[in-house]
């Protein structure tokens, strides 16, 4: 099984991080005793850009979990379209061609389920199997990447479909001003993306050419929970909605699990760190990607990609490491027979791996 | 040690409740567990101790004490004559 194609897909309006900062510090100043400490952690969150669901001013008339819920909806529908269409797209396939749909968000929700509500605006076939998932948050890429994969290990003449959608931007909340929640007002930003996972018997899986972008053959995955970790990430849902949950204990559990975690999860497929050429990483935020860089003590420049795409357009959430994947995929795949690892983290707290050769 | 550098580092050693004896010019950040979050919390208390204001994106590049005790001086130099002696 391959990882045939990724698409990405973001909301029009793009704000460099100085205008949200200056924008959130407007709204919120009433309500804050140091107004400034907005900006102070916006510049420290590794974040130039992002691109949001809404124009700015139009945020402060969201209020209440219902109409923001609705908003999400409708957006998270045309996002995903056009996510899918990009992904589809670049290798020729059309929804007719895909068996399973897997949806990851946790940004909002909805029954029937965003993938329900593109399957009525695209031609999927009515037999699709569809497994909307709610919760893992930023696992839920790599997490996703996994199951895809278990459901075309079991009909490898098939192709599965993951699309995350993550609009971050419809949890900011007016009534907290924690630390936890303006730092997540300054990491995370709106996006989707969406990839086609192709069964090994599959005319992408067995196709080769020389002019061809080749995704990697998916290898292996690797699921570990880290038991009594609720408190490290994750949402409290109340009346207004989504809020944030957020340790500054997320880059130690990096620290204490995830070298074991990588290094059993190679051990187990006969290879080391060593073996590894690349790696592509949930754009989790300054503090994570450098607890990263140093507990696998990677060579300088390893986690570029996942910068780059923090830089760019914020954390996503889920889409994140996806959008890592497609900046790989398409500009710098590895070379054949090379390996690299996808990773994400998220609330649980948890990790996924999933080892790819090229 | 001048004026500006014992009171940087008293306002250090007040906001992580830790000895100021224990702290130096060279003493990293890093050393004192001092994160980026402490660091803004103590950029607020320099600012009004020394009646400054301290650009926002300074803050990530300081390392160590002298750092910080570097910036506030040149701060102070430019706006010589709202520095607060309290």
């Amino acid at each position: 099984m391959r990882i045939a194609s990724v698409g990405t897909a973001y909301p029009p309006h793009r704000y460099s991080q100085a205008q949200i900062s200056e924008a959130l510090t407007a709204r919120w100043q009433d309500r804050m005793e140091e107004p400034r400490l907005i900006n102070r952690l916006f510049v420290n969150c590794g974040v130039d850009f992002r691109n949001l669901v809404f124009p700015l001013d139009v945020y402060e008339n969201l209020s209440g979990f219902g109409p923001t819920n609705d908003a999400w909806i409708v957006a998270a529908v045309e996002l995903g379209e056009k996510a899918i269409d990009t992904a589809l797209a670049r290798v020729g396939l059309t929804p007719a061609d895909i068996s399973a749909i897997f949806f990851a968000s946790v940004t909002g929700i909805a029954s029937p389920t965003i993938d329900a509500r593109l399957i009525n605006r695209m031609p999927f076939p009515t037999s699709i199997k569809r497994t909307p998932i709610f919760g893992l948050g930023c696992v839920a890429g790599a997490a996703g990447i996994s199951r895809a994969s278990d459901y075309v290990r079991a009909f490898p003449n098939q192709y599965a479909l993951l699309l995350s959608v993550e609009l971050c931007s419809l949890t900011w909340q007016d009534n907290d001003q924690s630390i936890a929640n303006l730092i997540s007002c300054g990491l995370f930003g709106d996006g989707a993306a969406a990839v086609v996972i192709a069964g090994s018997e599959t005319a992408l899986a067995k196709r080769t050419c020389a002019t061809c972008i080749s995704g990697p053959r998916i290898l292996d995955t690797r699921s570990t929970f880290y038991r009594h970790t609720e408190h490290i990430m994750g949402w409290d849902i109340g009346d207004m909605g989504f809020k944030i949950v957020l340790s500054p204990d997320v880059p130690k559990v990096v620290n204490e699990h995830l070298r074991g975690n990588v290094e059993s999860f190679l051990t187990d497929n006969g290879l080391s760190l060593g073996d590894i050429s690349s790696y592509i990483f949930h754009s989790g935020g300054p503090k994570v990607l450098e607890a990263m860089e140093n507990t696998l003590s990677l060579p300088e420049n390893a986690l570029e990609a996942s910068w780059r795409s923090l830089r760019e357009v914020g954390n996503l959430s889920a889409a994140s490491v996806l959008a890592v994947l497609e900046d790989v995929l398409v500009n710098a795949p590895g070379k054949p027979g090379t390996y690299s690892i996808l990773a994400a983290m998220g609330p649980a707290f948890c990790s996924e791996l999933v080892l790819l050769q090229w | 040690m001048n004026d500006i550098a014992t009171r940087c580092i008293d306002i250090i050693a007040k906001s992580k409740s830790i000895p100021a004896d224990t702290i130096s010019l060279a003493s990293t950040f890093d050393e004192l567990n001092i994160d980026s979050l402490d660091k803004i919390n103590i950029s607020f208390e320099v600012e009004e101790a020394f009646n400054i204001e301290i650009p926002d994106e300074a803050l990530s590049t300081l390392r160590t004490v002298g750092d910080m005790v570097e910036g506030v001086t040149k701060l102070t130099a430019t706006t010589p004559s709202t520095i607060t002696t309290h």
